[in-house]
C-alpha cells in the first residue's frame, strides 16, 4: 500500500516536472528567446559579383579534389547545407576531406529584377566556377544543385560544355514542372497575368513565394506544430524545428524575368522535360551532359514529386539515380540523412574524385 | 529502444491529418478552386491598379509624389546600381574572365578532335595530367 501510494506520489511529481520543462519551453519558443544559431561553419568570402558571394568552408584535412560547389535554389537561403552543428551537409562533406564552396545569391531587389536563366546559368555559374578553380588551383569541379538551384546546375551544364565539371550532383530537382502540384497548375494557367505576381521592385515577393511553395502541402504547417507540441519537452527537437522552420520560412524575392522565363517556358511550355530550352547563348542540350551525373531524390518529397523528376533519367541516361525514402528536405537534414542519404551521396561523388596532390 | 506511443491528442491529430491532407491537397487541384484562385489574383490586381490610379492622380493634384513616381526612381536607381555594378565586374573578374575565355577556346579546338571532353579530361587525369595543366597557371608562373 505505501509502495503503491510512493510510486502514485512519484509518477505525479515526475508528470508536474515534465509539465514544468514543457510550459518553459513552449513559453521561451513563443517569446523568440533562445534561437538556434544556424550556418555556423566557419567560411571565407573569396569571390562576389553583384549581390552574389561564394564561401569557402574551412578545413584543415582537404584531401579530396576536385572542390566541390553547392548551388541553392533562387527563393531560399543556401544555409540549409550548413543548418546546425551536428545536422550539417556541409559538416559531412568536410569530414569526408571535400574542398566545399557554397554559392548564395543574396536577396534580390530592383536591381536584380532582370535577372533571368542567362544571368544565372550564363554569368553568375561561369564565373563562380572559374573562381573555384582559380581558389583551388584545380582544373576540375564538382557542381551540386539543389532544387531550384538543380535546375540552373543543369541549363549551365547544358549551355557550357567547355566547363570541366567533373561530376553533375542534382538533388530534388525538377524536370517535368507539370508535376509540380498545385502551384503548378496556377501558374500553368494562362489566364493568369504574371505582372500581377510581381512587386513594385519588378521581383516576386518572398511571402508570396511562401505561399506558393506551402501549396505543395496545405497540413504541412499544422503537421509541424502538432509534433512540436508532442515533443515540447525536448530541447534539442525545439532547436531543430527552430532550424527547420525558420529555414522553410525564410524565402527571398524571385527575380522578375527569371521568373517569368521559369512560369513560360518550364510551367507552360515544359521544355526542360522536353530538352528544347534555349537562352540568349543559344540552345541548351541537356541530353550532351557527358559528365558523371548522380540524381537524388526522396520519394515522400511533396515540393517535387519524383513524377516531376523522372524524365532526367530519359534525359540524361548515364545519371546514376539515388532514391531515398524521404522528403524535400530530409535528404540532407535529419537523422535519416545523416545516417543514409548524405554518406551515399557522399560516397558517389568521393568515387568520383581524386586524392588532393599534396 | 522503443519510443513510447504518442499521447492519445496527437494519435487524434495524426489520424484526422491522414485523412483531411490527401482530401485538401486534391482540392487545391481542382479546376474549379484554381478557377476561383486565378480570379482572387486578377481581382487584386485589379483593384490595385485602380487605387493606384485614383491616389496617383489625387496626389498629382496637390503636386505631391505618389507611390508610382517614387518606383520609377527606384527602378532608375537600379539600373544605374546595374551599370555601375557590370563595370566593376569587368575590372574585378578579369582573371575569371581569362579562365574562362581560355576553356572556350581549348573546347572549340578539341571539338575537331574525337572524344567527347569528359572522356578526354578523364584520359588526362590517367595520364597525370590536370593540376598545373591550365594555360594561365603557365602564364602566372611566367613573370614576362
Amino acid at each position: 500500500m505505501a509502495t503503491d501510494r510512493t510510486t502514485l506520489l512519484e509518477r505525479i511529481r515526475r508528470e508536474v516536472e515534465r509539465n514544468r520543462v514543457r510550459a518553459r519551453n513552449g513559453l521561451r519558443h513563443v517569446a523568440g528567446i533562445g534561437r538556434v544559431e544556424v550556418g555556423c561553419s566557419p567560411k571565407d568570402l573569396v569571390w562576389r559579383r553583384d549581390k552574389v558571394q561564394m564561401y569557402r568552408y574551412r578545413s584543415d584535412r582537404r584531401t579530396v579534389e576536385p572542390p566541390l560547389l553547392l548551388v541553392m535554389s533562387l527563393v531560399t537561403k543556401p544555409y540549409v547545407f550548413d543548418l546546425r552543428p551536428g545536422n550539417s551537409f556541409v559538416e559531412a562533406l568536410l569530414a569526408r576531406g571535400l574542398d566545399v564552396y557554397m554559392l548564395d545569391w543574396g536577396t534580390p531587389d530592383a536591381a536584380e529584377a532582370d535577372n533571368s536563366f542567362e544571368t544565372y546559368c550564363d554569368e553568375y555559374l561561369p564565373f563562380a566556377c572559374a573562381s573555384v578553380m582559380r581558389t583551388s588551383d584545380v582544373d576540375e569541379l564538382h557542381v551540386f544543385g539543389y532544387c531550384f538551384g538543380g535546375v540552373l546546375s543543369l541549363i549551365f551544364a547544358g549551355g557550357h560544355p567547355e566547363m570541366p565539371l567533373r561530376t553533375l550532383s542534382l538533388m530534388a530537382t525538377p524536370i517535368d514542372f507539370r508535376e509540380m502540384g498545385a502551384a503548378a497548375a496556377i501558374l500553368r494557367d494562362e489566364r493568369l497575368l504574371l505582372d500581377d505576381l510581381l512587386d513594385e521592385t519588378g521581383n516576386v515577393p518572398a511571402d508570396a513565394v511562401f505561399r506558393g511553395v506551402s501549396s505543395a502541402r496545405v497540413m504541412g504547417d499544422a503537421t509541424a506544430y502538432a509534433s512540436l507540441l508532442e515533443n515540447l519537452e525536448s530541447s534539442e527537437y525545439i532547436a531543430a524545428h527552430q532550424a527547420m522552420r525558420g529555414w522553410a520560412t525564410d524565402h527571398i524575392p524571385f527575380p522578375g524575368a527569371c521568373f517569368r522565363q521559369t512560369a513560360e517556358w518550364l510551367f507552360r511550355e515544359n521544355r526542360l522535360a522536353e530538352n528544347r530550352l534555349a537562352t540568349a547563348r543559344g540552345p541548351i542540350d541537356i541530353g550532351a551532359i557527358d559528365c558523371p551525373v548522380m540524381n537524388a531524390t526522396g520519394t515522400l518529397d511533396h515540393l517535387v514529386p519524383t513524377a516531376s523528376n523522372e524524365p532526367l533519367l530519359d534525359l540524361i541516361p548515364h545519371a546514376d539515380d539515388l532514391r531515398f525514402e524521404c522528403g524535400h528536405v530530409g535528404l540532407i537534414i535529419g537523422s535519416r540523412a545523416h545516417h543514409v542519404s548524405v554518406p551515399q551521396m557522399i560516397d558517389w561523388i568521393i568515387a568520383h574524385s581524386d586524392e588532393a596532390a599534396t | 529502444m522503443n519510443r513510447p506511443p504518442p499521447p492519445l491528442w496527437k494519435q487524434v491529430f495524426d489520424s484526422v491529418e491522414a485523412r483531411v491532407a490527401p482530401v485538401i491537397d486534391d482540392l487545391m487541384k481542382r479546376e474549379d478552386v484554381l478557377t476561383a484562385v486565378v480570379l482572387a489574383q486578377r481581382t487584386r490586381g485589379e483593384v490595385d491598379r485602380r487605387v493606384e490610379r485614383t491616389s496617383r492622380r489625387m496626389l498629382h493634384l496637390l503636386n505631391l509624389p505618389a507611390g508610382s513616381d517614387v518606383n520609377r526612381l527606384l527602378a532608375h536607381i537600379a539600373r544605374l546600381e546595374r551599370e555601375i555594378g557590370e563595370l566593376r565586374n569587368e575590372l574585378a573578374d578579369r582573371e575569371n574572365a581569362a579562365l574562362l575565355a581560355e576553356l572556350s577556346a581549348r573546347h572549340e579546338a578539341g571539338r575537331s578532335r574525337p572524344g567527347t571532353s569528359a572522356e578526354q579530361r578523364a584520359r588526362k587525369r590517367k595520364g597525370g595530367g590536370g593540376r598545373g595543366d591550365r594555360p594561365d597557371d603557365a602564364a602566372r608562373a611566367d613573370p614576362t
